[in-house]
């Protein structure tokens, strides 16, 4: 698996987690998926990607189609006429 | 027959690195990180933190003023100590340093103390998580892994201390054994009946539980320890003597981290032993000239400015940590990540001018613990005599050592102070014994300087 294909099923992961979160009432179950949250933000920073400083902020999930902007990611070459 | 339990998969165990990606990725995609990072940090705390907020407008800087790394050095104030602590004691326990809700913070810990008054430190759950990183880097380099478990020789009170390399222990996965309440021979004992593989402490710490197991006839070299860490005060990667001297007493590998409590465990040791690496996944970090506030070029001794990601109830930005480091970005160990050789060179604070010669005090500690005489407890007293800074070398001798022998060998010393350092210092024999001894944070630097001389925290 290359890094942008860990980060788009990380990203997906979170997004999924997310979904519960906001489906359910429970407080421990809250609890818990935040702090699955924390580890899934926590790899992802660590794969070089960062959308937010903390998991919690406004924009810090990203869809998981969105393309992975960590420093490496290349620009597309623009195909030659 | 199931399958084995395991924590890492047979490939991710033989790893040299903890994380190969980000401990060598390329300088240019490191700052482009450090830039993004930055930008999102500093939009943060302005949205968040009225202490920040209120700085920054004071300046008319908007977060998107930053459009560079260097905009970012210029820009943003620098943040000392002392700010943090006035507002924390204007309104306790935080003041508005902190930027989220009171119920986001999980664990209180605290400064030592050691320069003034604790500054107090808010963590929240995901800090906690991700402040143990830094040491589980430097474990891993080490050689230390999941199978390995950990005693504490720490008390587990409200100093930051430790907990941060308990966060990383806990990070790899290993058992961890408390050592909190247990006097230094209740350590050993603890050590020979749990038979822990590596030992966390300061490293003078380590050479009082040596000095200790050899009164109660323990040699430590038959124990389980495999490993000694170390951080809190200059250690074996900054003074090669001290290396030798808790190698050999130990009969194990000791390591080193460099950690500023209110900042981040920021930099762990280089597997070569004779430095550490700043974790650039955390930490964003430059050298400036303390005296002009321009910045250090690399290989030239600066203080090192430092501002974390990762301490996000009470962040940091541009934070004088009056370390004076030596930063360079080569290592053949293959870490991109900048390296200080020697970590910690002096302090600012504790810097002394003598007779025009700008005196370390590791430069001073490296000297005496290469004379097999001199004993691992020693102090250096800071005076000032009209005008001058004076520095007064204190030591024990080996007690082995006839006391008609102590002038000789403190002249000795003087003399090779004089060759390495192109100054004079004055150098006493203290009968052994005669110094005091600490438990945490051994105080090595006294200074009876008049208070108008040195820095608001430290009078």
């Amino acid at each position: 698996m290359t890094r942008d294909q860990m980060i788009a099923k990380l990203r997906q992961a979170r997004a999924l987690a997310d979904a519960v979160y906001q489906a359910t009432d429970l407080p421990q179950i809250q609890l818990i998926i935040r702090h699955a949250d924390q580890n899934l933000h926590w790899a992802l920073w660590n794969l070089g990607q960062m959308d937010e400083i903390r998991p919690d902020l406004p924009g810090s999930i990203v869809k998981s189609g969105s393309k992975p902007k960590h420093a490496a990611s290349k620009p597309a070459r623009k195909k030659r006429k | 027959m199931p399958a084995p339990i395991s924590l890492l998969t047979p490939r991710a165990r033989k790893a040299k690195f903890w994380n190969k990606l980000t401990e060598t990725m390329p300088r240019k995609e490191l700052d482009a990180l450090h830039l993004h990072k930055l930008q999102k940090l500093a939009a943060y705390v302005y949205d968040y933190s009225p202490f920040y907020r209120r700085r920054f407008d004071e300046r008319k800087l908007k977060p998107r003023h930053i459009a560079t790394i260097a905009d970012f050095k210029r820009l943003v104030p620098l943040t000392d100590k002392q700010d943090f602590i006035q507002l924390q004691q204007q309104r306790p326990p935080y003041g508005d340093t902190i930027t989220l809700p009171f119920e986001m913070v999980q664990h209180h810990v605290e400064t030592s103390g050691s320069t003034g008054i604790p500054l107090a430190v808010p963590y929240s759950a995901y800090d906690t998580e991700r402040v143990g990183e830094s040491w589980t880097y430097g474990f891993w380099a080490h050689g230390i892994r999941p199978e390995d478990s950990f005693y504490f020789a720490f008390n587990w009170g409200n100093f930051a201390g430790f907990w941060s390399a308990y966060f990383g222990a806990r990070r790899m996965g290993c058992r961890v054994i408390s050592g909190g309440g247990a006097d230094s021979q209740g350590h050993i004992k603890n050590i020979l009946r749990l038979k822990p593989t590596v030992l966390i402490s300061t490293p003078t710490f380590a050479l009082r539980l040596a000095e200790v197991a050899k009164q109660m006839s323990v040699d430590l070299r038959d124990t389980s320890i495999k490993f000694t860490y170390h951080a809190g005060e200059p250690g074996p990667f900054a003074l090669p003597a001290m290396k030798r001297q808790i190698d050999e007493a130990w009969g194990a590998d000791s390591g080193e981290l460099l950690g500023i409590a209110e900042i981040e465990a920021l930099a762990p040791g280089c597997p070569h032993r004779d430095g550490v690496h700043l974790n650039e996944m955390n930490v964003f970090g430059w050298s400036m000239n303390p005296e002009t506030g321009e910045e250090a070029a690399e290989g030239e001794i600066g203080e090192n400015v430092v501002t974390s990601y990762t301490y996000s109830a009470q962040p940091l930005l541009n934070y004088r940590s009056h370390d004076l480091v030596r930063r360079t970005y080569r290592c053949t160990c293959g870490r991109t990540w900048a390296k200080f050789p020697g970590v910690v060179l002096g302090r600012t604070d504790f810097m002394v001018t003598v007779r025009g010669t700008n005196v370390y005090q590791t430069a001073v500690e490296n000297l005496l613990g290469e004379m097999k005489e001199v004993s691992p407890f020693y102090q250096l007293v800071l005076e000032q005599i009209e005008s001058n800074d004076r520095m007064v070398v204190e030591f024990e001798p080996e007690s082995a050592l006839a006391e008609s022998e102590w002038a000789p060998l403190a002249k000795r010393i003087g003399d090779r102070i004089h060759a390495a350092l192109h100054v004079r210092l004055d150098v006493i024999a203290v009968k052994p014994g005669g110094l005091p001894r600490y438990d945490l944070k051994t105080k090595r630097i006294i200074d009876k300087r008049p208070k108008e001389f040195r820095r608001a925290l430290d009078r």
